[in-house]
């Protein structure tokens, strides 16, 4: 059968259609459309909130970093917590800016599916990059929170202290892998293969 | 008044977004979420239609993207915005209404083989849009849409051959 017979086919199943089909208003009304309007911008608002948490944060470990600037064992640990911190905001920022750069409304199907996996895409990799900051991050925060959140010097109990960071680079960084195979792996694959198949799809055929 | 003005858009688009469902999702259960998902989505964005593109070419984008999301996405495992468990837009009366057309099964089988862009691309087509219309729904050239076109239909007609 050709398609143009099966496209009068379909007109016919269209009229059908027509004179079955029921929209339910009762239920329709029943969602709660307005909370779903409000729920829609969650991944962008989620990271604002991380980006201002960051920025706070930032500044705050900043400046506790420089009233322990004339003692390099905070100091150090304190501009480390400081430029991981500066990644992570820039991380927060790039998201941002991916997830506003999107056009919900008028982009063709090929443009908004682009953009949602290649947002998707580089939010799997900015995932990569957290998970394999934080242990490093955690060491590095631990004696300057310390000493400026409980005036607590880690450094007097260094068994504690080295066995901590032991734990956290083995751990931490096991767990980061196992982590990010199991969970995000297969998901960039999947999203790289998804962008090939569009741009397959875009490209003229001949 | 928004709301009402929204049910009457999506009451003279039915058919639309039942055949949009009914191509993405062959399981029932799916169908619904996909059809509750669809319909969030055009309610998220009706406030911000202005008429800078028709009618028809924003809900084919909004519906086929929502689909093209969700089939491509586990559901399952995600937290359902929506806890309504029926069908917004179900056929009226089962008892009355003839069993699918042999072919229009046999299609909707064809188009469930198909990737998701084909997807898109053949249900606009069997919708009766024009070429034009339909470049500007995907996103791509025209000439591109009559040569894939072209394509799917010999795919189709060697399947039809085979059964």
């Amino acid at each position: 059968m050709e398609l143009e017979e099966l496209k009068s086919a379909w007109a016919q199943y269209d009229k059908k259609l027509t004179h079955n089909l029921k929209l339910n208003e009762e239920l329709l009304r029943k969602i709660n459309l307005e909370k779903s309007r409000k729920e829609m911008n969650t991944p962008l608002t989620y990271e604002i909130i991380s980006f201002i948490t960051g920025v706070i944060f930032f500044l705050y470990i900043t400046s506790a970093t420089i009233i322990h600037s004339n003692e390099l064992k905070f100091f150090i640990p304190g501009i480390i917590s400081s430029l991981m911190t500066i990644a992570l905001i820039c991380l927060s920022g790039l998201k941002i800016r991916l997830l506003s750069d999107i056009d919900y409304y008028y982009s063709p199907i090929i443009e908004l599916q682009r953009s949602i996996n290649l947002f998707k895409h580089k939010y799997l990799k900015y995932k990569k990059y957290e998970f394999y900051i934080f242990p490093t991050f955690a060491i590095s925060t631990i004696p300057i929170l310390g000493i400026a959140l409980r005036r607590f010097d880690i450094y007097e109990h260094q068994t504690r202290f080295i066995i901590g960071i032991i734990l956290s680079l083995i751990l931490g960084y096991s767990l980061a892998n196992w982590g990010y195979k199991n969970l995000f792996d297969k998901k960039v694959r999947n999203t790289t293969m998804f962008l090939n198949e569009l741009s397959r799809f875009e490209e003229e055929e001949k | 008044m928004e709301k009402d003005k929204f049910i009457l858009v999506i009451k003279e688009n039915q058919n639309l977004i039942y055949k949009i469902c009914y191509s993405y999702c062959s399981d029932s259960e799916n169908r619904k979420d996909l059809q509750q998902e669809i319909l969030i989505q055009l309610w998220n964005s009706f406030s911000k239609f202005d008429g800078r593109a028709k009618l028809s070419t924003w809900i084919y984008r909004i519906a086929l993207n929502t689909a093209i999301t969700f089939y491509r996405n586990d559901y399952k495992h995600k937290d359902k915005k929506v806890t309504i468990d029926a069908s917004i837009i179900s056929l009226s009366d089962f008892e009355d209404v003839p069993e699918l057309d042999e072919n229009i099964a046999m299609l909707y089988q064809f188009i469930e083989n198909l990737n998701e862009m084909d997807k898109a691309l053949i249900l606009l087509y069997l919708d009766d849009n024009k070429y034009k219309d339909i470049a500007e729904i995907l996103g791509i050239s025209e000439t591109n849409v009559a040569t894939k076109i072209s394509r799917i239909k010999k795919v189709l007609k060697e399947q039809f051959r085979n059964n």
